[in-house]
């Protein structure tokens, strides 16, 4: 299963690649895109593993870049 | 955004230091404030991130640098590479932001509200609100919000921001209307037949979004190459800092330190790792501007190295509008030979059915019993008590059936009673008035190779290559032989590069699949075709093949020429920085410029030539019509 999440806020290109290095690596992570220029992460993994996830990633991307987070809705 | 007035102040005081005239310790004072000013916040991040376990980040590599040049008294240097780093940063961000803001306005065709009638009264309300069914209405010079069914009123359109086709077109009650189009003449009112998210505006918009998501290869790289690059430098710059003053007689440690910190100050690959995904999306926003939409980056190269062109005929060099020209009987009338062929394809979808029930057109009051379709062949019906072939010469052959030669031209539909052969309906299709120029452009880009497949006899397939400059013909193909000989035609031992194959998308699924790179044509609105294709031609002119490919290399190209740049220039620092060639103020000027130069050249990939926005045919009658 895969999700698409926005971003907020400002994201620099370079702390995107490495945040989505981190992202991908996490267990139990697929495929994992963090897009500056789009300004949106694309995850993929077992649908169970969803709302954890998406949290751990908005972890890393909040302390990869000050001020960006995730907007994890419904 | 603005750039923090403190940078400006810091450069301010950088210039009085070096032409102030004074005691000694003021020039550095001035530089050493001027420094702590522009840049104390990248060294407070330094020190967090390294709390937080995140060293190696480009924060860190400045504030090393600096540091290390304040160590060895280099005052002014330090606050230079300081200011003109945040002055790079401060433009890295505006000029993705800014092209960022470009491309989405290139697509933006979102429409702000829709008007609606509810009960009788007319309502703004956002397009998210309206519902299917609902009524629209719609003045002149409006953008239609939703996809609907024109109730009344007749209109010209602007398919432009879809099609990237300049010539407007008419639309009337009954008609399709998609979102994103520009209503130009009539007061309309229209039924909502999608939903705002199902809307041919909102999937354009999506796909165009996600395309960026598919990594190009090239992006890939440059990930790889910038997750390596960065601690190499930094571990090169610690020996070439300590190793000479160790083992090289004479040499000082302040002298290899320095030009050490040169290293470090080139060490971030930032032009690197915005440009080349920033070259993808303008070039994907480009192509979406010339009604071609790109569903991932990575086929933008794999089309820039494509050397063979694989059409299907019916749809996609031919209108694909059939006429019944003839009805030739060998036993009874022309007219009885129709109505049989009508009843039999009255429920068949495909285009020759519909051009023969077209052809009959009168009401048939005849049921026709079972009936099987026989995918490339034709249809097999009960009609009355009577076992009915129509179809193709082999299918008929097939069962038993012997068909006459014919020397007739275009698509024939023979038919068959209870094993009597009956005669045989020409159905000709018009290739399109583009096709020969769009073929000529092809092979002005270098393809070498143009080949066309049809399920079509010999006849009728020779009939359309005819004056289109075809170098391989293959006739009476099933859709499976098409899957097939698309394999065999990528798996020539001699081939040199990729296989496009282009077809309108419909019956042409398992071979877009299959090609390296496939071509829907005139898929406006047709789900099927978007889902199956990589590149997605929102009208039927079969011209846009060529503007994808010169944009698909041009992109390439400047993707290219910035890795190309971006890396040359740092290893020409790096390398005069090893023999004391370089200056720290060099090192950053150099790293500042080749970021703006690869943002700016990025942006290229935006601009279209004309030709490529709408494609310059004298004519194109039926090129529009849905």
């Amino acid at each position: 299963m895969t999700k698409a999440y926005p971003i907020k806020g400002k994201v620099c290109v370079s702390c995107a690649a490495r945040a989505e290095r981190l992202i991908a690596a996490l267990p139990g992570v697929e495929s994992a895109r963090v897009n500056a220029l789009t300004k949106k992460m694309t995850l993929q993994a077992a649908p169970d593993r969803f709302p954890d996830l998406a949290l751990a990633a908005d972890r890393i991307l909040r302390r990869e870049e000050d001020g960006a987070c995730l907007v994890i809705g419904q | 955004m603005k750039i923090p007035l403190r940078v400006p102040a810091a450069l301010a005081l950088l210039l009085a230091s070096l032409i102030i005239r004074g005691p000694a310790w003021l020039p550095g004072a001035l530089a050493v404030t001027a420094y702590a000013l522009s840049g104390y916040d990248v060294l407070w991040r330094a020190l967090r991130n390294i709390t937080r376990g995140r060293v190696f980040d480009e924060n860190f590599l400045m504030s090393l640098a600096t540091v290390g040049a304040i160590i060895i008294g280099e005052y002014a240097e330090a606050a230079a590479v300081m200011i003109f780093y945040q002055v790079g940063e401060f433009f890295q961000d505006y000029a993705v932001d800014r092209s960022r803001g470009a491309i989405a306005d290139a697509m933006d065709l979102r429409p702000q509200s829709a008007r609606i009638l509810r009960e009788g009264q007319e309502m703004a309300v956002s397009p998210g609100e309206a519902r299917v069914g609902d009524t629209l209405l719609l003045r002149p010079g409006e953008r239609v919000p939703l996809d609907g069914v024109i109730l009344s009123g007749d209109t010209t359109l602007d398919t432009a921001a879809l099609t990237g086709e300049a010539m407007p077109r008419e639309a009337g009650p009954g008609d399709a209307i998609l979102s994103g189009t520009v209503n130009l003449t009539g007061v309309l009112t229209v039924r909502v037949s999608h939903s705002f998210e199902q809307s041919t505006v909102s999937r354009i918009l999506e796909m165009v979004e996600n395309a960026t998501d598919k990594k190009s290869r090239q992006e890939a790289f440059i990930t790889r190459f910038s997750a390596v690059y960065t601690p190499v430098v930094v571990v090169l710059a610690l020996l070439l800092a300590f190793v000479p003053p160790l083992v090289v007689p004479g040499a000082v440690l302040s002298d290899w330190a320095y030009r050490a910190l040169n290293f470090l100050v080139v060490s971030c690959p930032c032009a690197l790792v915005v440009s080349v995904p920033l070259t993808f999306f303008a070039g994907i926003g480009g192509a979406s501007r010339a009604g071609i939409l790109v569903k991932g980056a990575s086929y933008l190269e794999t089309l820039a190295e494509a050397s063979t062109f694989v059409f299907d005929k019916t749809g996609t060099l031919t209108q694909g509008t059939f006429t019944v020209g003839k009805a030739v009987a060998a036993k009874g009338s022309g007219e009885e030979l129709l109505r049989l062929a009508a009843l039999a394809e009255r429920h068949s979808n495909h285009p020759i059915a519909r051009s023969v029930l077209k052809a009959w057109n009168q009401p048939m009051e005849e049921e026709s019993g079972e009936v099987r379709e026989l995918p490339g062949g034709g249809v097999i019906a009960e009609i009355g008590s009577r076992h009915v072939l129509a179809g193709n010469a082999r299918m008929l052959a097939s069962h038993g059936v012997e068909v006459p030669e014919s020397s007739a031209h275009g698509t024939l539909v023979h038919l068959a009673a209870d094993g009597e052969y009956l005669g045989y309906l020409a159905i000709s299709d018009l290739v399109k008035p583009c096709a020969r120029q769009a073929l000529g452009k092809l092979r002005r880009e270098g393809i070498e190779e143009l080949v066309m497949l049809t399920g079509d006899t010999e006849q009728a397939g020779r009939a359309a290559a005819e004056g289109l400059d075809i170098s391989q013909v293959h006739t009476g193909l099933m859709p499976q032989d098409k899957v097939a000989k698309v394999e065999e035609l990528m798996a020539r031992p001699n081939r040199k590069g990729r296989l496009v194959f282009a077809g309108d998308g419909v019956n042409d699924a398992p071979v877009l699949a299959r090609a390296d790179v496939g071509f829907a044509m005139g898929a406006l609105g047709t789900d099927a075709a978007i889902e199956a294709a990589d590149i997605v031609i929102m009208n039927d002119d079969p011209c846009k093949m060529a503007s994808a490919l010169r944009i698909a290399r041009r992109t390439v190209l400047i993707a290219r020429q910035n890795a190309g740049f971006a890396i040359g220039v740092k290893f020409l620092v790096l390398a005069l920085s090893v023999f004391g060639l370089s200056t720290l103020w060099m090192a950053v000027l150099a790293d500042v410029g080749v970021t703006v130069l690869a943002v700016l050249n990025a942006m290229r990939a935006l601009t279209l030539r004309r030709e490529d926005k709408a494609c310059a045919c004298e004519l194109k009658p039926g090129a529009l019509a849905a």
